[in-house]
């Protein structure tokens, strides 16, 4: 084994799943390490090499949540929760307990992935604490945007947007958790009173936009629909 | 066929029963009154030709009334033998005290003086009216007259004009000639004096002429049609004697009109009753609808309603007769006038003078009381009357009549429940108390028992109602109290609390009822906690079945996706991709199917906030845009520029209308024409309707918000079924309704909102 990959520890009680996940990880390259309750995975969080934890919630001896809140007493590593529980309450109180980001079972594998490269990029590429950005540049998760250089990145990685596409980013990181109707993104982007068919020009941008930021856009983490209301950036940490 | 007719038949037989043109409610009104009012008049005729036949002389008296000519009266008779009685006495000098024969004393009319002096007088009242002429002559020399040519010669030739009746008295018999012909006199040889069609003259054998008579000739005559002589009462002694026989005809006349009038009730009366009785069904139905009314009427209420008009009766009947007697001065033979036993002791006697004026009650006997009746038709015919509506009619149609009243409601048999049957004890001792009262003020007011020892006698029952009455008012404030609490307890359970149970004292009539009521909320509290528990169990098992399924399925899709990554032999590759197909849909079930039980157990977590629906709508058709530019139907939308703001979960209400739109997209005929309008409904509510035509046909039997069911059977690829079954339980926890109309291959949903101002 390449003693210099990332190692991923990976929890569940259900063997299948952590065989086809610890099979998909290994595909790309990382290490995997094994667990199948709270206990086990409590020993190897130890591991010195760890990286990342893939972590269960409903799992006998110790359940996910209170082993994330033991973990995250020792080490600061990314932990992405797994959960049969696909509540908008149930996701809230695993991001609360010290989990880095949170995945509704039954989840595709490419998403899976996406959140696992996103993760460890953030923190290998950014250091394991948030490194100091600089002046004026808005973070917001895994979003960094620099206004003056008009440049928005995504696990660190640089996003290619188009100039319209740039100009409701702008507004939007500018404004975290704030609800804009699409007439005063239409007024504030295009710089013109808004026609009829602003929803619909805006709408279409929005989604062009998860496209490129959204680990998955049908499902945004990010740049959200408030439906009958507006759009909007969600603050992340 | 054949009973398509018939029931055509049935219906046209009905309908011409339908119309009854005879139970008109006027005629039923009129068979009813022509009854009342025929019996009343019959009362009134009858009465008064009872009381005129049974009054002493009532045949003689009426048969007077029927006369035409005045001469043929027993009155007539009877003024004329009594003027020749008085001309005789005049005649031989004789004292005129007989003329008394009414109130005031004999002194006041012709008494006082000497014979002469009084015959003096009477010829001066008689001599102008010239109705009666009268010649008294004693031995051939005239003594009185009021016309010169009239004597003992005087015969029918050479009577005045005018008149037609001739009296000669010869000193021992009188001969009378009327219109031409002389009556027969003294046909039978003795006075009877029961028989009135006899002359009260002398003559007979056992009613002959004075000794003192025989030189004494009379001759009377009289004018056929009496006149109005005197114009003012002259007489000195106010007689009021005058024009005597023209009054008598005047009398008659009057007499003569009455009886008519009488007979006319009396045929009026049998021909109404004539009347009711061809419309004898018509007042049957009249009685029945009275009966009716009077069957409210409490029972006691009734007999005092009966009970009036024999009061009234009876105050009207004098019970006691009064024997007035007047003593004068110097008459000392008046004594004999006491005939009376009960009068003779209080008699106070003393010789010249007497003075003596008293009245003494005598007691009269039942025949003589009810003989006064028919003298009263009034109260009677009330009495009937009272009788007819509240007694005889009222009784044929009641059951039992006196089960409603006072004493139904203190026996109250009929009630179920023992509060009710005491409740109704209460009522009759408190009802029976008022009866009491008014009875004692009825027999107070009519009797005028002030100062009676009868008064006293009342004190003790009168206390006895008004102890009742006020203890019955007691229980029934304590009752009113209980009920105030019971309904406040009824409330607070409707509101919800179940847990402060309130106990009555034992002995209050409402106890058992807030026992039982205590025992429906013990009742409710528990099947309301076994609710709580099983919803709580159902939504445990829904989360765990979810859960349960979502395992497997996550492996399923895993594996799915790694196998999609190898390289299979052709086939694999094909049937790899149906598993990751069918495995996604059926994740997409299992959500929908546990959000489903979620909502429809209640347990689904929505925030409502103020939206707008119309660029909610927009929205949506913005994010469906690409699925919708791939189907090639084409939408039609009408919505309006401004808002409309309503109140809603924004997430499940999106899921509401993207689920409606593929529902569309799904199910619509290929290339036809979606429409999509938002309505503002009168009532303060907006809906947004979409319409589609279905590509297959639509079952109208189909709830199409049911679960699990999909437009087409037969299908296999696309929605779960619980599409619109979930549109319609979202829309339903944001407070809207959801309904589906089909008619024909036209789809129509409308979801309706209440506006938020």
């Amino acid at each position: 084994m390449d003693q210099t990959a990332e190692t991923i520890l990976v929890v569940d009680d259900d063997r299948e799943i952590v065989g086809a996940i610890a099979l998909a990880l290994e595909k790309e390259g990382y290490r995997v390490l094994k667990a199948y309750d709270g206990m086990e995975a409590l020993e190897q969080a130890a591991h010195p090499a760890l990286r990342l934890i893939l972590m269960d919630v409903m799992m006998p001896r110790l359940d996910g949540l209170s082993a994330v809140l033991r973990i995250r007493e020792r080490r600061n590593l990314p932990i992405i929760v797994l959960s049969a529980k696909s509540e908008e309450s149930d996701k809230i109180l695993g991001l609360s307990m010290g989990a880095d980001d949170y995945v509704a079972k039954p989840f595709g594998m490419q998403e899976l992935l996406a959140r696992v490269r996103s993760q460890l990029r953030r923190y290998t590429h950014l250091g394991d604490v948030n490194t100091l950005p600089g002046d004026g540049v808005l973070v917001n998760g895994r979003l960094t945007y620099d206004p003056a250089g008009r440049i928005l990145t995504a696990d660190g990685e640089p996003v290619k947007l188009t100039a319209t596409e740039l100009g409701i980013i702008d507004l939007l990181m500018r404004n975290p958790g704030r609800i804009f109707p699409a007439e005063e993104i239409y007024r504030r982007v295009w710089g013109e009173d808004a026609l009829g068919s602003s929803e619909n020009t805006v709408m279409v941008h929005i989604r062009r936009i998860r496209e490129k930021i959204e680990l998955n856009p049908r499902e945004p983490d990010y740049l959200k629909v408030v439906w009958g209301i507006g759009y909007k950036m969600d603050k992340h940490n | 066929m054949d009973t398509k007719w018939t029931n055509t038949t049935d219906t046209e037989k009905n309908g011409t029963k339908a119309v009854p043109s005879r139970r008109h409610p006027l005629r039923a009104a009129a068979g009813l009154l022509s009854f009342l009012l025929g019996l009343l008049l019959l009362i009134e005729a009858l009465f008064y030709f009872w009381s005129g036949l049974s009054a002493p002389n009532g045949g003689r008296w009426m048969w007077d009334g029927l006369q035409n000519d005045y001469q043929e009266t027993y009155d007539f008779r009877q003024e004329i033998a009594m003027d020749l009685q008085v001309l005789l006495a005049m005649g031989t000098g004789d004292a005129l005290d007989f003329l008394w024969y009414g109130g005031g004393s004999p002194a006041q009319w012709y008494g006082g003086g000497s014979p002469a002096q009084q015959a003096q007088r009477v010829h001066q009242d008689w001599e102008k009216d010239q109705n009666l002429l009268y010649s008294v002559s004693k031995n051939g020399e005239v003594l009185f007259t009021n016309r010169r040519e009239l004597s003992d010669k005087t015969t029918l030739d050479t009577l005045p004009k005018g008149y037609n009746f001739l009296l000669q008295f010869d000193g021992s018999k009188v001969r009378i000639w009327k219109d031409g012909a002389e009556l027969p006199l003294y046909e039978e040889p003795y006075y009877d004096f029961d028989n009135w069609e006899q002359w009260y003259v002398p003559g007979y054998l056992n009613f002959k002429a004075a000794p003192a008579q025989a030189p004494i000739h009379v001759t009377m005559a009289v004018l056929e049609t009496p006149k109005v002589f005197i114009r003012d009462n002259l007489s000195p002694f106010r007689t009021g004697q005058y024009n005597r026989l023209y009054e008598l005809t005047k009398v008659l006349t009057a007499r003569h009109d009455q009886i008519l009038s009488h007979l006319f009730l009396l045929g009026a009366g049998a021909v109404l009753l004539a009347v009711s009785r061809l419309l004898r069904s018509d007042k049957a139905r009249a009685d029945r609808a009275m009966a009716n009314y009077t069957g409210k009427l409490w029972f006691e209420v009734k007999l005092l309603l009966l009970l009036l008009p024999v009061l009234l009766l009876s105050m009207q009947l004098e019970t006691r007769t009064t024997d007035s007697v007047t003593l004068l001065p110097g008459e000392e033979s008046s004594v004999d006038v006491i005939s009376s036993p009960e009068a003779m002791g209080s008699f106070v006697e003393s010789r010249n003078p007497v003075v003596y004026v008293d009245s003494v009650p005598v007691p009269v006997s039942l025949p003589e009381l009810l003989g006064q009746i028919p003298e009263h038709p009034g109260p009677v015919m009330l009495l009937t009357l009272l009788w007819y509506v509240f007694g005889f009619n009222d009784w044929r149609h009641q059951k039992k009549p006196w089960q409603h009243g006072i004493c139904g409601m203190l026996f109250a048999k009929g009630l179920k429940w023992p509060l009710q049957r005491r409740m109704s004890r209460i009522a009759g001792w408190m009802g029976g108390g008022i009866f009491l009262l008014l009875l004692e003020l009825i027999l107070f007011l009519l009797f005028n028992l002030r100062g009676s020892l009868l008064l006293w006698g009342l004190l003790l029952p009168g206390g006895a109602a008004l102890a009742v009455l006020t203890a019955g008012l007691f229980r029934q404030n304590q009752i009113w109290k209980d009920l105030g609490i019971l309904s406040d307890q009824i409330r607070s359970i409707r509101d919800g609390d179940l847990g402060h149970p309130i106990d009555l004292p034992p002995g209050h009539d409402l106890c058992q009822s807030m026992e039982d009521l205590n025992q429906i909320r013990q009742g409710i509290r528990q099947a309301v906690e076994e609710q709580i528990r099983s919803e709580r169990m159902k939504v445990e098992l829904i989360t765990n079945v979810s859960h349960d399924l979502k395992t497997p399925l996550t492996s399923i899709i895993s594996y799915t996706e790694l196998l999609e990554q190898e390289k299979l032999a052709p086939p694999a590759g094909e049937y790899v991709t149906v598993l990751g197909q069918k495995a996604q849909r059926l994740k997409e079930m299992v959500r929908d199917v546990f959000e489903i039980s979620k909502a429809a157990s209640g347990q689904l977590p929505v925030q409502l906030e103020r939206l707008d629906l119309v660029r909610l709508l927009r929205q949506t058709l913005a994010d469906q845009e690409e699925a919708i530019q791939a189907s090639g139907l084409v939408f039609k939308t009408s919505i309006p520029e401004t808002p409309i703001y309503i109140r809603g979960d924004s997430n499940r209400l999106y899921r509401v209308f993207q689920n409606l739109i593929s529902n569309a997209l799904r199910y619509a005929l290929k290339g036809s024409r979606v429409y999509l309008n938002v309505e503002e409904e009168e009532d303060g509510g907006v809906s947004a309707l979409l319409q589609n035509t279905s590509a297959t046909e639509l079952d109208p039997n189909t709830d199409y918000l049911g679960r699990f069911v999909r437009g087409d059977e037969s299908r296999t690829d696309g929605g779960s079924g619980l599409g619109l079954s979930i549109a319609a339980s979202f829309t339903q926890v944001c407070g809207g309704t959801l309904e589906v109309r089909t008619q024909a291959d036209l789809f129509t949903v409308r979801v309706t909102f209440p506006v938020e101002p």
